[in-house]
């Protein structure tokens, strides 16, 4: 306080005013002339020139008097100071270049802010009435409208949460005049004595452009000095800065419009705001702060997604990260602050706000703001009512096509139907079925491990990652799986209504639409032969459509005149317009929509995945707007098939990149249509329905491609308005044809009889899609076309179209649904899905596969000519989630087009030979011989057929004769058989396990020795405790040796060893607590990058309304 | 048209071309290649060959093993001056090969008489003084099974067993037909169920009588442990059936059984003999052997006998081969069987010789004939043999126990496939009595009738201990072996022994690795 009393007090206060300008702008002239006008004039106005040297803008004028007023008087000082970063730095820089300061008070002005003519005058006077004010800010106005206040005097919460108690917009009526003390001002007009400034630093260039001025008046309150807000002094501010706008101002120096954007400013804001809190709060609260900073930037950033303010979503996690990012400069910081401090922090706390009043503000101004955009779009009673009617309309008639198809499911599946809801599943052709719980799936979908048999490394087929939302719901692969083929129908009439709705609003043809594209044979014949795949790509590729379409504001959506003269609203709208009038700016969500879209389509059928993603680039090319949003829908399905591609290129098996173009489910061979079947939209041959006479059991089912291509064909002819439309959707059919003509002739798998091609059904499936744009943007607006002619040729032509284009779908849907009841499964067409119970292993079976043990399940069959077909299984039988693309695609090698069988591995080769052995009743050690398998149980099922039943019984009776096989059960499941433990009867007996100690006593038969326990373990891990013993001991794992597996013991890494096809570890003699896992390197990264990927277009993707005109 | 119009038009008939051309191209590009899937054919090591023969012929009246028997302990286990004889012998799968490692054992012993592999052809061993069940165990030689095949004898002079029982030691099996035998009064059926494989089996009786199918009385279901036998009495099970049909269905291993068939007429012996097991039902039958002998005795006729165990009645016409062609049984033929029921069909009216008997039936059948001897005294003491059944006939191996004379009776059969009556040729293998093929020699039957060769014109030298008939392509006679010999009493003792086919190569087993498997319609 001495320094005060001493303080040179010489009546009148002398000022030098500083204006930091970083280029010529309208508002520095105009803040220029405020200075001039001033009715009392500091003694020295220092220009100071912050622009960088050598940069674009407009440089400042030389002679200052060419402005055309004076500053009469006053000393005009110029200064330069190029490299400075804040403001604050560029008024040292100015203070420097004026020679003999004899000035006391510095007053403080941005280039965007204009003095009123007695600012200056009420600011002296309030510093000369009280001394111990060191800084007197003034009252802010917005620069347009003056008469709308921007602050009056600042305060904070504790951590720097900086508030005004001023409203957005709010009128200045004096409201605020009586304020005097505060915590902080803004620095533009304000005074500030200028030895605090010397003493204090100026500001902490830490803050940059924001939150400098409170936090250098927050260190004058701490060093004991006062704050004053004076009201009577106002200044004009256009917040340049604030807005973002300082780097666009226009060629004359003011703002462009529209160009004004709060949020371009976030990132430094935020960044300042966790800054002020990091040099502000105590020592010790300043790690909590960083990470409080951090962890509320995520959630921000995620909320910010929400709202689709993906730029925004960045600054918020940037911003904390740059503000923690200079550590130095906070300490720095800190230790200026500290060493001007001279009272606690608690004296600022009549002056903070408290956390109700931040909160009360904060909702205050989100209520005000939703307030603002109910009356901006308030609507009138007569467009409500119209609107509602439109809308009753469009409800009822989508309900009425929901309720027919699914009436056409029940009528063609109704007894699949009837037995799915009491807990059957689906499952034949391509479809297996699944017990796999939720839990499980996900398991499958992370592990990097194929638990199918006997184990295989690889990435789960990404059809199993699009699984998991959807079993999410149901809790069930397999009643997922069900529903998804049972609900096709009414599924893919609904995506088609939906998508159809962005190329006409007409319920009609939008419900022709939904009828042809449900009844499209490429999705008919796929439900048929159970493939899932192929199905859920069908029903997303609707999905996709739309989502492209709105992403890039191509839509058309219902516009309902307001029924009142609205300006800035369009009246009507024409059907003869495009529908890409340039009105809607497209949706960031539908972006995201269709990009999961795309994911689903392509982890459905791998072959669209090339496709589709370069048809969307392709349409990110060709739209008018948008591209970059377009250009990244393909990311997620990329991401998505990640590990598929780099085991693709990694090529685990030389057929490995067949994976990329595998169907998922059972590789089932189909015979390919003739082409001209393609066009028409058959993958396969169509079988004519029974009972119908030859012509037209040939004919019925073409007739939905038929007229399909016509109409598409007609689209052709249409105006302007729709050409581009009507020629992408050529463009896509044409790709989709080629797609299906080429899928049809690789290689994908090695199937049960043959080698298994590509099924061209998702080719055709696009087609159709393509050639449904070109139709339904074709038909669109036909019918007032027709309309406005008197009656005539054109209307009887018409009717004969309308009545041919709906009749043709139902007819195939009719002869499909027709053809379901009684036809040979096998035949093409015929219906191979049937509803079964999924367990083949029966209750008493699956008591060791869900023990500790994990035993497995060996299913044999015999046929009647005597070959056995065989499988192992770790469940209750075959399952959806073991079945993988990249395994099948190991078995085949030979030329694209026609494969080979690759030979089999070590592991299956020895599996088969037991199998071999163990059918011919002349294996000797059975326990070993299907223990190194860890084969628990033995299972054979009735014969199908009589013929069968010789060879079964036959196989059943030389089973029961096999000494270490113990018959357990027989029922409908068939005959079931215990594999006896090793060593049965003896104290030390072993039972079949996945995982056991072996006694590393290697002969030719036994590599790994004999069987000393077997030991707990999971599905695919093991965390056990096992005990000391002999040396040299192995622990064997029933799995597939692959590098990537890991043991410990006691966290003490074990050496890994292959037994065979086997992976073994050598455990020693020790005792401990053993872990095994299996860890492939990239898994981690990918499942992060997929799992970042798939939360940012989720929650893009969610349709959430943003509130726009906050600040924050 | 304006610019816009005309770019409009091009543009459209582009599109569409474009579109044409991929029809196009697909039309043109080849069509996928249709690979088959390879099964995977493996080759399994073949499992080692057993034949199990039976015991010798007991009396009801010793402490038998089975719990199931309760013998009067005054009488002596085997009956008086009773000789039980076996012989085994190990043959080369093809000629000029060498015959693996085969060891007798008693059956659920482990250790052995061996027949060490002398690097010939064949291996014979002899065993005389029988106590028990024997047991033929043959390694096998590379891929190939061993063929081993061997017989047991025992000859009794007198008394209630007396006559001869002979058989055929039989590779065991699952399901199991045993037709012949008899439960009245003054006839005792005696099943005797071994197993010699190592798990436990667990055999379900089912019984026919010229009623129909006949109740159990007590459980049907008897279980042998590993490595024993057991017998049954038949009369405890269903009592005072003149002919009876037995079905043994075993689960849980393979087991081997016979019935020892005796009878008294008054206090006379009413003869002997074992019933094996013959070819489960089958629409056509053969049984060779069935050699008819003067005098004939009236109360005990030679019988064919037959069952349609199913649930269709039946029509069977009978086929007699004799040695000079087929000849048909007046009266008798076409016999109606009703299903169920055992039906006993006299052939007494045949002339003296070895026939063979084909049976063509409508329904599936199981058949058998039973042959008598009498001495000069038709009212005296008699003797017995049963002949089974096969259905499949393509030769095989018989061994010989030394001691009874044997006649090799080869009888052409009818193909399966026309029905048609065919001739049977094929080559004979003889193995003397220490190992080694004495000699080969071509033999041919004539259409439709059956060839008797008596051993003792095969090898003058004696000495056979077995022969091996090889059928000749497209071929299939059947082979039975005719033993006889001559009591102290002067009557004449009578058996008949089946062939024993050779195991099949087990060798390539064909797997698939089938993810379907669990999803056939039946799990469903």
């Amino acid at each position: 306080m001495t320094d005060r009393a001493s303080h040179p007090r010489s009546g009148a206060a002398t000022v030098v005013a500083v204006v930091v300008a970083d280029r010529r702008s309208a508002y520095l002239t105009e803040t220029l002339r405020g200075v001039a006008q001033q009715s009392r004039m500091p003694a020295d106005i220092v220009v100071v020139d912050a622009s960088e040297a050598g940069g674009t803008h407009s440089p400042l004028p030389e002679d200052l008097g060419s402005l055309g007023f004076s500053f009469s008087d006053a000393r005009i000082h110029r200064a330069s100071a190029p490299g400075a970063a804040t403001f604050g730095e560029a008024v040292s820089a100015g203070l420097a270049a004026v020679p003999d300061v004899s000035a006391t008070w510095l007053w403080l002005l941005h280039d965007d802010s204009a003095p009123d003519p007695g600012t200056l005058a009420a600011l002296t006077r309030a510093v000369e009435l009280a001394p111990s004010v060191v800084v007197a800010g003034c009252k802010q106005r917005q620069w347009g409208s003056p008469d709308r206040l921007i602050e009056a005097g600042v305060t904070a919460s504790r951590f720097g949460r900086r508030m005004t108690g001023v409203e957005p917009d709010e009128v200045d009526q004096g409201q605020h005049d009586g304020r005097e003390d505060a915590l902080a001002v803004g620095l533009a007009g304000a005074l500030v004595r200028l030895d605090v400034w010397t003493e204090l630093g100026g500001t902490d260039r830490g803050f940059g452009s924001f939150g400098d001025g409170y936090d250098f008046c927050r260190r004058a309150r701490l060093a004991g000095h006062r704050v004053l807000v004076v009201p009577q002094a106002s200044i004009r501010h256009a917040q340049l800065s604030l807005e973002g706008v300082r780097d666009a101002l226009d060629a004359d120096g003011t703002v462009p419009d529209g160009r004004a954007d709060p949020r371009r400013s976030f990132r430094a804001r935020r960044q300042s705001l966790v800054y002020g809190g990091l040099v502000s709060v105590p020592l010790p609260l300043v790690p909590v702060l960083g990470l409080v900073a951090l962890a509320a930037g995520v959630a921000r950033s995620l909320a910010r997604l929400l709202t689709k303010e993906p730029g925004l979503a960045v600054a918020e996690i940037a911003a904390p990260l740059a503000a923690l990012s200079r550590p130095g400069r906070i300490v720095r910081a800190r230790s200026v602050a500290g060493a001007s401090k001279r009272l606690p922090r608690r004296a600022l706390r009549p002056l903070q706000t408290s956390a109700r009043d931040v909160f009360r503000e904060a909702r205050d101004r989100r209520l005000a703001v939703a307030e603002a955009r109910r009356t901006s779009v308030a609507r009138s009673e007569l467009e409500m009512a119209e609107r509602a009617q439109v809308n009753r309309r469009r409800r009822s008639s989508l309900a009425l096509l929901l309720l027919g198809a699914s009436a056409a499911t029940v009528a063609a599946l109704g007894p699949l139907v009837g037995r799915v809801i009491v807990g059957r599943t689906l499952a034949g052709g391509a479809l297996l079925p699944s017990t796999a719980t939720l839990s499980e799936l996900y398991h499958a979908v992370t592990s990097g491990w194929i638990s199918a048999d006997l184990g295989h490394p690889g990435p789960a087929d990404p059809l199993l990652a699009v699984l998991l939302p959807f079993t999410a719901i149901t809790r069930s692969v397999g009643l997922t799986s069900s529903v998804l083929m049972l609900g096709a129908v009414p599924l893919a009439a609904w995506g088609a209504w939906a998508a159809a709705g962005a190329a006409t609003r007409s319920n009609g043809v939008r419900a022709w639409a939904a009828i042809v594209w449900a009844a499209t044979p490429s999705l008919l014949s796929a439900v048929s032969a159970g493939r899932l795949g192929a199905v859920l790509a069908h029903l997303a590729l609707p999905w996709l459509a739309l989502g492209v379409a709105r992403a890039a504001g191509l839509d058309r959506h219902d516009v309902i005149a307001p029924g009142l003269d609205v300006p800035g609203r369009p009246a009507d709208e024409d059907d003869a317009q495009p529908p890409t009038a340039a009105r809607s700016s497209g949706s960031l969500a539908a972006a995201a929509g269709a990009a999961l879209a795309l994911a689903v389509a392509a982890a459905g059928a791998p072959v669209l995945l090339p496709v589709l993603t370069a048809l969307v680039l392709l349409a990110a090319l060709v739209v008018p707007r948008r591209r970059a949003r377009l250009a990244l829908i393909p990311i997620p399905a990329l991401v998505l098939f990640g590990p598929l591609i780099a085991e693709a290129l990694a090529g685990r098996g030389t057929g490995a990149w067949r994976a990329l173009l595998a169907d998922p489910g059972l590789p089932l061979e189909s015979v390919p249509a003739a082409p001209w079947h393609f066009l028409l939209g058959w993958p396969v041959a169509s079988a004519a329905p029974a009972g119908l006479a030859e012509p037209l059991a040939r004919v019925l089912p073409m007739l939905g491609g038929l007229v399909l291509l016509g109409l598409a064909l007609g689209a052709l002819f249409r105006g302007r308005a729709v050409a581009r439309g009507v020629r992408v959707g050529w463009i896509v059919a044409a790709t989709g044809l080629v797609t299906a003509a080429v899928s049809a002739r690789i290689a994908v798998a090695l199937g049960t009889d043959s080698v298994v091609h590509g099924w061209p059904g998702a080719g055709l499936s696009l087609m159709t899609g393509g050639l449904l744009v070109a139709a339904v943007l074709g038909v669109d607006g036909v019918q007032s076309r027709v309309a406005s002619h008197s009656f005539g040729w054109r209307q009887g032509a018409g009717g004969a179209v309308v009545v041919l284009a709906v009749l043709a779908p139902l007819a195939v849907g009719g002869a499909w649904a027709w053809q379901q009841h009684d036809s040979d499964p096998s035949a093409p067409g015929g219906l191979a899905v049937r509803a079964v119970d999924p367990s083949v292993v029966p209750l008493v079976g699956r008591r060791g596969e869900v023990s500790a043990n994990r035993q497995r399940v060996l299913e044999l069959d015999v046929a009647a000519d005597g070959t056995v077909s065989y499988r192992v299984y770790r469940g209750a039988g075959p399952e959806l989630i073991a079945s993988s693309t990249v395994v099948a695609a190991r078995d085949l090698t030979g030329t694209p087009r026609s494969g080979a069988q690759s030979a089999p591995d070590d592991a299956a080769g020895r599996l088969a030979q037991s199998v071999a052995e163990l059918s011919a009743g002349t294996s000797t050690d059975v326990p070993e011989g299907l223990g190194q398998f860890g084969i628990g149980v033995v299972i054979v099922p009735p014969p199908v057929d009589g013929s069968a039943s010789d060879a079964s019984s036959r196989i059943v009776a030389g089973l029961d004769a096999t000494l270490g096989l113990e018959r357990i059960a027989e029922g409908d499941h068939g005959v079931l058989w215990r594999v006896a433990p090793y060593r049965v009867g003896q104290p030390n007996e072993v039972v079949a396990s996945r995982v056991r100690i072996m006694d590393g006593e290697s002969t030719t038969a036994n590599p790994a020795g004999l069987p000393l326990a077997a030991v707990a373990s999971g599905p695919l891990t093991v965390d056990a405790h096992v005990p000391a013993g002999a040396a040299g001991r192995i622990v064997v794992l029933a799995e597939r040796a692959d590098a990537d597996w890991r043991a410990r013991l006691d966290g003490r890494p074990l050496r890994a060893v292959a037994i065979g096809w086997r992976q073994g570890f050598e455990l020693g003699s020790q005792s401990g607590t053993l872990t095994i896992d299996y860890a492939p390197p990239a898994r981690g990264p990918w499942l992060a990058l997929q799992a970042l990927v798939a939360l940012v277009t989720l929650l893009l993707a969610l349709p959430f309304r943003r509130f726009r005109g906050g600040r924050w | 048209m304006n610019r816009g119009g005309f770019a409009r038009l091009l543009s459209g008939f582009g599109v569409a071309a474009v579109l044409a051309a991929a029809v196009a191209t697909a039309q043109v590009l080849p069509p996928p290649v249709l690979t088959a899937r390879d099964p995977s054919v493996l080759t399994v090591p073949p499992p080692v060959t057993s034949v199990v023969c039976p015991g010798p012929v007991r009396l009801l009246t010793g402490s038998d093993a089975s719990p199931d028997l309760t013998y009067d302990p005054a009488f002596a286990r085997s009956p008086a001056g009773s000789s039980s004889v076996a012989r085994g012998v190990t043959l080369s799968s093809s000629a000029g090969g060498v015959a693996g490692v085969a060891e007798w054992h008693p059956i659920g012993k482990g250790a052995g008489t061996g027949l060490a592999p002398t690097g010939a052809e064949s291996a014979v061993i002899a065993q005389s003084k029988l106590a028990g069940a024997l047991v033929l165990t043959g390694a096998p030689t590379g891929q190939d099974p061993a063929d081993v095949g061997a017989a047991v004898a025992t000859t009794t002079p007198a008394g209630d067993l007396r006559g001869l029982a002979a058989a055929s030691c039989a590779h065991p099996g699952t399901d199991l037909w045993l037709v012949g035998g008899s439960t009245e009064l003054g006839s005792s059926a005696r099943l005797v169920m071994q197993n010699a494989g190592a798990t436990a089996a667990t055999v379900t009786i089912e019984m026919w009588g010229a009623n129909g199918s006949l109740t159990i009385a007590g459980p049907r279901d008897f279980l042998v442990p590993p490595g024993t036998e057991r017998a049954v009495l038949l009369e405890g099970l269903a009592a005072e059936q003149h002919a009876i049909a037995v079905h043994l269905r075993s689960t849980g291993g393979s087991i081997a059984a016979y019935l020892q068939d005796g009878a008294l007429r008054g206090y006379q012996a009413s003869g002997i003999d074992l019933v094996v097991p013959g070819s489960a039902p089958d629409t056509l039958q053969s049984i060779a052997g069935v050699a008819l002998a003067a005098p004939r005795v009236p109360e005990v006729p030679n019988v064919v006998r037959l069952l349609a165990p199913g649930v269709a009645d039946a029509r069977a016409s009978l086929t007699f081969l004799g040695p000079d062609g087929a000849i048909d049984l007046p009266g008798v033929n076409p016999v109606e069987l009703a299903a169920g029921v055992v039906t006993d069909v006299t052939l007494d009216d045949l002339p003296d010789g070895a026939y063979t008997v084909i049976v063509d039936s409508t329904a599936p059948v199981v058949a058998s004939a039973m042959v008598v001897r009498a001495g000069a005294d038709p009212a005296g003491p008699i003797d017995r043999a049963w002949a089974s059944a096969s259905a499949a006939s393509a030769g095989g191996l018989i061994a010989l126990p030394p001691g009874p004379d044997a006649a090799i009776v080869i009888g052409s059969t009818v193909s399966r496939s026309s029905a048609d009556l065919g001739p049977a040729t094929g080559v004979l293998r003889l193995v003397g009595s220490h190992g080694g093929t004495l000699r080969t020699l071509p033999v041919s039957v004539p259409v439709g009738s059956t060839i008797a060769l008596r051993a003792a014109d095969l090898a003058p030298a004696g000495g056979l201990a077995a022969v091996e008939l090889v059928p000749d392509p497209g071929s299939s006679p059947v082979l039975a072996a005719l033993l006889t010999s001559v009591l102290p009493d002067g009557g004449t003792a009578i058996s008949i022994l089946a062939s024993t086919l050779p195991v099949q190569r087990t060798g390539d087993v064909t797997v698939r690795d089938d993810p379907t498997t669990g999803l056939r319609p039946a799990s469903g």
